[in-house]
């Protein structure tokens, strides 16, 4: 049976409810989190797998070039902002692409085909370049968690195939804790 | 006039959901909050493409039953996953299960 995880929640009752749901891990305490606004900013933690929000896409080119980078969180906005030379670099750099389902949520209601059609443009180039692709919850509080099929679905609704989707909820997560020392 | 075989009708599925929140919602408002999310993520023509339908709502044990067609189950899925609150308060739709018959579904309900 296949066995899911939700790589990034920000509050701790999220790991007990997500047992509920269905995961078997909800990553927090093996997480860092970092939103930086310059490259400057960019803060690794060794021993925890590290994930850091994107922005414009110089923001996003930093990133990917950074050592110790895990995870590059929402690389998107109200522009195109990552493009195949970000993809492939994330790529050489074992980097992954994961998409916050929070994010979309969060949108206002004018901004969110715009972002929705961002979100899909990424999901082509990612598939394009073979990153690996995760989504994520990024959940506040419980209420901002969803079903692991859930997440999948959304996966599905972005142009990735239902064997995708599902893997982006369940292998590619799992490959980040695996590479943890 | 000559009905479809039912090989070229289209297959239902039903989507038995449960709401989770700290508190309980009558069943306009679910509904309400529920077309709401629908229409502002599919449209109308991708409902009435997926062939939604609010079935039932038990205000008791706050679960429900939706129909869709089976080629639309995952537009549907991530629609509803997309649902923030209901009625303002903080809430989401877990779906429990997805059945081929109405009745099955009203087993799961109860």
């Amino acid at each position: 049976m296949r066995e899911f995880y939700d790589a990034l929640v920000f509050d701790k009752e999220c790991v007990a409810f997500g047992k509920t749901l269905g995961y078997k891990k909800v990553f927090f305490d093996e997480i860092a989190y970092c939103e930086p606004r310059a490259e400057r900013d960019i803060k690794i933690t060794r021993g925890k797998i590290n994930f850091v929000r994107g922005g414009e896409l110089s923001l996003n080119q930093a990133i990917v070039r950074k050592k110790g980078v895990d995870v590059l969180l929402d690389p998107i906005g109200q522009r195109k902002e990552f493009d195949t030379a970000v993809g492939q670099i994330a790529k050489d750099h074992n980097i992954a692409i994961a998409i916050s389902l929070r994010s979309i949520i969060d949108a206002r209601a004018s901004q969110r085909p715009k972002l929705l059609a961002n979100v899909r443009s990424l999901i082509g180039i990612c598939k394009k370049m073979k990153n690996d692709i995760i989504i994520v919850s990024g959940a506040k509080d419980i209420y901002g968690m969803r079903a692991p099929n859930d997440l999948a679905a959304i996966g599905s609704l972005f142009g990735l195939s239902e064997a995708q989707s599902l893997w982006a909820v369940s292998e590619n997560p799992r490959a980040l804790l695996e590479g943890l020392p | 006039m000559k009905p479809y075989p039912p090989t070229l009708k289209e297959k239902k599925r039903y989507l038995v959901f449960e709401i989770v929140s700290d508190r309980k919602f009558g069943k306009e408002a679910v509904k309400q909050s529920i077309w709401a999310s629908l229409t502002s993520s599919l449209g109308s023509m991708g409902l009435a493409d997926a062939e939604f339908a609010f079935i039932d709502f038990d205000e008791k044990t706050q679960k429900g039953i939706l129909r869709c067609t089976n080629r639309k189950i995952e537009n549907i899925r991530a629609a509803l996953a997309l649902l923030p609150e209901i009625d303002k308060y903080k809430a989401f739709l877990y779906i429990r299960a997805v059945t081929g018959s109405v009745k099955k579904a009203e087993l799961k309900v109860i």
